[in-house]
């Protein structure tokens, strides 16, 4: 700002020191005036006495201007009456004085004149209406639900009928009582298990409540209630179990009873001892080792003739034989029904008891033969690309068949496969198997699944093993179409070896079961091939089914053909005259052929009315006249309606329906006592309006009408109320537990 | 072997007595029964035919008066008890239950303008063309029961009584509306808006302190009896003659009017009528609410009572008699099941409410079938052959051809007034709904002018 400019700084100094010099001078004037009124002079007043003009003199001329004060500098206000009072000595008339004055100096109010008496009245009325008006939508709510009610009673207030109580009628009545009633009444008074009018509990169950703490007597019910609980299963489980015919099923549960015992007594010895039993049978039924066909056996049999030692030695072989196979649970023995011995031979039993028990993870092929079911599902839902489409309950129903099917070929395989397991314990495949067992990762179940085909394979076409396994294993890799129908054929073709084989079997069957009874057998026989033939019938349906679907599948022609069936109905033009044309070949009369069979010639099953008959008694249809919209491409006059029946017929929906159906259906209701049951009927019977006989109907009253809402609400409030206390009063328990 | 054979307690289906009705077991599944629709529709036929058959609504007739009937009052405490006053001054007390006359007092001289009895049903006030106001007590058997308890001498004429409904207050109408008390022979407070002569006043049964009445203006006026000026007022074309308030319904009250109309309305809303009940032939002269506000009677100078629901504009049925002339007053009885009607020719008549019902108890089986015939009438209401035959009625030769000759009239007015408006500067002729038709003018519309 100063750097080029020498000039303008030295003005601004110049400023500076003026500016200084001037505050130098106010500062003398602070002084000065200080000093005066250290000496004593009052500067103010001598300032004011300055101004002011005073009268010195009286003269005639006193100038009324000067007299208000109009100063020189026209700073002072006018004089004030009172100001000029001030100078009046205090006297009795000053107050009054005052007074008036200051009533006269108050802004002046005066009162309007009065409104013409129609205006007043006007505004009167219309205020009075309004304060009615508004009064009246108390009656609001209680008119509405009277205009909506169905159901209405008049009187509305009926007075209340209660039942007189013992003790209002014996104070009331305060006379004598006979002994009897006094020793009643004393009973009723004194009991402690008397209901009290003004409490929920009586006095006793009030005790108990106070002597059980609340959580106590919660659990003690929960376990009672539990208790209960368990008895009722237990009850309605033996009951339903009691119910069941199949005694089957009552000696599984025996036998599952009998084996829950023996666990419970000792272990591990007896359920070894059960084991190396079932395998002495199993080694047994299989070999038939101490059976007559050995070698040693047979020439013991020769030497028997002479011999009686070889021949003691015979039976005491087959004493053994006998042992071994007799089962040893004793339930077998119990059995003595010709059919249930039967059943046992044909392993079904086997099978079942396989299935639900631990037996099942003892014994290795049995626990296949459900994998091997298992894996041939998987199979099949893996080959078959329709499968995935259909529904869940389909493929339930076709796997339940499946495994039926199954189930009825594996009838006889149990010896095959046992035979085989226990000739090859000790071969790669079934050590690779045992391994597979108790893994559980995917390709492993898948190589399991390989095998057990392999093995189905090995045991229906007699073919080895090792090379093919391999094969199937990239079969099932691939998991082609063509593969599934092979499946489907190996299905049949192993329902039909079932076939071949139960029917194989039935025979020695036959013969062992001569003795007790040649018919029931017969019956087994049947029953059993019955079902199979069943089950390939199924078996074939689903290839059927199956090949349907391929040849549906994936083709986008298809969908361009639904797309064209969506849209083919929007040519209205054409359906509208095809409906027309239904409509009036359906109105055409027809030919009526009227000939009775057997009138004038034989007549019977078989025997129609001959052509001349026929034709004699046929009736040509009338012609009938044209439709009246016969020349009318676009309209379709029902020539159909019945005034008979029109004249019925409701032409218009009445007021509250909207649509025809709802006026339809409310029609359709029956409210007869025909159709309905009593309380159905007296409850659609009801009328809107129901008057007591011989009662006066007085008008509504203010304090019922009114307080029946307030009733309503109010018992709400003491709902509440109640359940404040019934909370407090839990808190105060729960307190005192604590405490 | 062991037959089984169907057995049945013999309890569930024998009868005890023989007056017992057989049991019927009844499979409901509607599947087995496919005509339930036409079948109840041929029982609401007969139902519909039987309820015009056995409509038989007249009772009875009390005749002893020799001059025509012109007011009534029924008894608020006594259901058998109905005071009738006629044209030639004379007062008589009815036993209705069994039809005779208790009483015959000379009562005025000239007619009997009005009748009231009052809260407590102990005293009758009436007031007559003598210009007094006459207190007699209603029991029909004390000393006095030929002489007036009390008698005030009016400066006016009145034309009409009626008591409070919950105190002993009334009010008179004549020049102008008076408020009585029972203690005071000076009206406690008078009411006056308009030169014109006051018709009718008439107490709220729900909120007693107001009133209403009608006046010669062709006016009807509110009142509070608590406030110093009357609430409101409406103009209607014509003249209304009475006004019933509605029991069940503290705001709503009808007016029956000269122009052959009845007019309900909602106090709180003077602008529209609630409804406008049209049926009769002629002058509305009196109306009276049923004690469960669901309907109300009227009677006309065309020699007929009508039955209206209180929320439809036609009347549900007429009652005619050949004798009967003009009737002045009607009345519903308190228990909603008879109609008193007085009329020109002397006589009083007793009706039924529900032309068809039975009288005197019904068995329960008779009356689950009266109501099952009610539902049924009410369910195919809509069919036209029921509605046909239950709206049928023979009605008066005059009244037949005036309700024509009137049905004509209105359609030609009709006519007329839509060619008006097709013929007219759009908006020129609005249409007015019925219900505002009638009313020329409510007051805070005046004053909205004014």
């Amino acid at each position: 700002m100063t750097k080029g400019n020498p000039q303008e700084y030295v003005k601004q100094l110049k400023e500076e020191v003026n500016d200084i010099e001037l505050s130098d001078h106010e500062l003398d004037d602070d002084k000065h005036t200080e000093l005066l009124s250290s000496i004593g002079v009052n500067v103010d007043v001598d300032k004011k006495h300055k101004n002011k003009q005073v009268r010195t003199e009286a003269s005639r001329d006193v100038s009324v201007f000067s007299l208000l004060g109009a100063s020189g500098d026209g700073t002072q206000k006018k004089v004030n009456l009172n100001q000029l009072l001030k100078g009046v000595k205090e006297s009795a008339n000053v107050n009054v004085l005052k007074k008036q004055l200051s009533r006269v100096n108050r802004p002046q109010r005066h009162l309007e004149a009065p409104l013409p008496k129609p205006v007043a009245e006007r505004l009167q009325r219309k205020v009075e209406y309004q304060k009615t008006s508004e009064k009246l939508a108390k009656w609001d709510p209680v008119v509405q639900s009277h205009r909506k009610a169905d159901h209405i009673s008049f009187p509305l207030t009926q007075p209340p009928l209660y039942i007189k109580t013992v003790d209002k009628q014996l104070s009331r009545i305060g006379k004598k009582l006979t002994p009897l009633e006094e020793e009643i009444y004393a009973l009723l008074r004194g009991n402690k298990c008397v209901e009290r009018p003004d409490h929920d509990l009586t006095l006793q169950e009030e005790e108990i409540l106070a002597s059980v703490s609340l959580e106590e007597a919660q659990e003690r019910r929960a376990e009672l209630q539990k208790h209960r609980a368990l008895m009722s299963y237990h009850e309605s489980k033996s009951k339903r179990q009691k119910k069941i015919k199949s005694k089957k099923y009552h000696r599984m549960l025996r036998k599952r009873k009998m084996k829950e015992d023996a666990t419970k007594e000792d272990d591990d010895e007896a359920e070894d001892a059960v084991k190396r039993a079932e395998r002495m049978r199993a080694e047994e039924r299989a070999s038939l080792r101490h059976r007559t066909g050995s070698k040693w056996a047979r020439s013991r049999a020769i030497m028997a003739k002479h011999d009686k030692d070889s021949k003691e030695l015979l039976n005491e072989q087959l004493q053994k034989h006998r042992e071994l196979v007799t089962k040893p649970l004793p339930d077998s023995v119990e059995s003595d029904d010709g059919v249930d011995t039967n059943v046992n031979a044909n392993g079904e039993d086997n099978l079942y008891s396989s299935e639900n028990f631990e037996i099942a993870s003892s014994n290795p092929w049995l626990r296949t033969n459900v994998e091997n079911k298992n894996g041939k599902q998987i199979v099949e839902n893996g080959g078959d690309p329709v499968g995935n489409k259909e529904t869940a309950s389909d493929n339930n129903e076709e796997h339940k068949m499946d495994s039926e099917c199954e189930n009825e070929s594996n009838l006889d395989e149990p010896k095959q496969k046992l035979r085989k397991w226990l000739s090859s314990e000790d071969t790669d495949l079934d050590v690779s198997k045992h391994a597979l067992d108790i893994s559980s990762s995917d390709a492993m179940v898948k190589f399991k699944e390989a095998y057990d085909k392999l093995q189905h394979e090995i045991s229906s076409e007699k073919k080895t093993a090792p090379d093919r396994a391999e094969n199937v294993f990239q079969d099932l890799k691939e998991e082609t179409i063509e593969e599934d129908k092979e499946m489907q054929d190996g299905l049949n073709e192993q329902c039909n070896n079932a076939e071949y084989d139960v029917t194989v079997r039935s025979q020695p069957l036959q013969i062992l079961s001569r003795s007790s009874g040649e018919s029931k057998s017969m019956k087994v026989d049947t029953d059993a091939t019955k079902s199979f033939s069943s089950a390939t019938k199924v078996s074939e349906q689903e290839a059927e089914f199956v090949a349907e679907e391929d040849l549906e599948m994936g083709s986008e022609a298809r969908q361009q053909m639904t797309i064209e069936q969506a849209f083919a109905d929007d040519d209205v033009v054409a359906e509208f005259a095809k409906s027309k044309r239904e409509i009036v070949e359906e109105g055409k009369p027809k030919v009526v052929s009227l000939a009775l069979p057997g009138w004038g010639e034989w007549g019977g099953v078989g025997i129609n009315p001959s052509k001349r008959k026929r034709r004699r008694f046929r009736v040509k249809p009338v012609p009938m006249k044209p439709r009246l919209d016969q020349k009318l491409g676009h309209v379709i006059i029902n020539e159909k309606r019945d005034v008979h029946i029109a004249k019925h017929q409701v032409n218009d929906i009445p007021f509250p329906y909207t649509n025809k159906e709802q006026f339809e259906r409310t029609v359709a209701q029956p409210i007869g006592s025909t159709w309905n049951t009593q309380s159905a009927f007296n409850s659609f019977v009801k009328p809107k309006v129901d008057t007591v006989m011989g009662s006066i109907i007085p008008p509504m009253n203010s304090d019922e009408a009114l307080g029946e809402l307030k009733k309503a609400s109010k018992w709400k409030e003491d709902r509440k109320k109640l359940k404040r206390k019934h909370e407090h009063k839990n808190k105060l328990e729960k307190l005192k537990m604590f405490l | 072997m062991k037959v089984k054979v169907l057995s049945r307690n013999p309890d569930d289906y024998v009868r005890e007595t023989k007056r017992d009705i057989h049991r019927v077991f009844r499979n409901y599944d509607p599947a087995l029964h496919p005509f339930e629709a036409p079948r109840e529709y041929t029982r609401a036929l007969n139902a519909v035919k039987l309820d015009r058959v056995f409509a038989k609504p007249f009772i009875a007739s009390l005749d002893g008066h020799r001059d025509g009937v012109c007011c009534m009052c029924k008894s608020k405490q006594k259901l058998n008890s109905l005071f009738s006053g006629s044209c030639d001054g004379e007062l008589r007390q009815w036993n209705l239950t069994n039809r005779h006359c208790i009483r015959a007092v000379q009562a005025h001289t000239g007619f009997v303008r009005g009748l009231s009895c009052s809260h407590d049903g102990r005293v009758v006030v009436s007031v007559g063309d003598d210009k007094t106001i006459k207190y007699w007590t209603t029991d029909a058997l004390s000393e006095d029961r030929d002489k007036p308890i009390n008698t005030i001498v009016a400066k006016s004429l009145y034309t009409g009584v009626d008591h409070h409904w919950s105190e002993a207050t009334f009010a008179t109408c004549g020049q102008t509306v008076d408020i009585w008390n029972d203690e005071r022979s000076e009206p406690v407070r008078s009411y006056r808006w308009g030169t014109d002569s006051v018709n009718s006043v008439r107490f709220n049964p729900v909120e007693a302190n107001l009133c209403i009445s009608t006046i010669s203006d062709r006016s009807i006026v509110l009142y509070d009896i608590r406030a110093a000026v009357p609430l409101n007022k409406v103009v209607l074309k014509m003249k209304s003659n009475v006004v019933a308030w509605n029991p069940m319904e503290a705001f709503v009250f009808t007016a029956a009017n000269e122009d052959h109309n009845l007019y309900t309305f909602d106090m709180r809303n003077l602008n529209f009528a609630m409804n406008v009940h049209t049926d009769h032939a002629d002058a509305v002269l009196d109306v009276d609410y049923a004690p469960t506000g669901k309907e109300f009677v009227s009677g006309s100078y065309d020699r007929s009572i009508r039955i209206f629901p209180s929320n439809r504009s036609r009347s549900r049925d007429v009652y005619h008699t050949k004798r009967m002339q003009r009737v002045f007053c009607v009345k519903w009885s308190s228990d909603n099941r008879y109609l008193l009607s007085g009329s020109d020719e002397t006589n009083v008549r007793i009706w039924k409410a529900r032309a068809s019902e039975k009288l005197g108890t019904l068995t329960p089986r008779e009356q689950t079938a009266a109501r099952y015939n009610l539902k049924l009438r009410e369910k195919f209401a809509y069919h036209p052959q029921i509605k046909r035959i239950s709206r049928h009625r023979h009605v008066p030769k005059s009244i037949y051809n005036t309700l024509k000759e009137k049905r004509t009239m209105k359609e030609a007015q009709r006519k007329k007034t839509q060619n008006l408006r097709t013929h007219s500067k759009p908006g020129a002729v609005p249409h007015v709904a019925e219900r505002a038709k009638h009313i020329v003018s409510n007051t805070d519309a005046n004053e909205a002018n004014e």
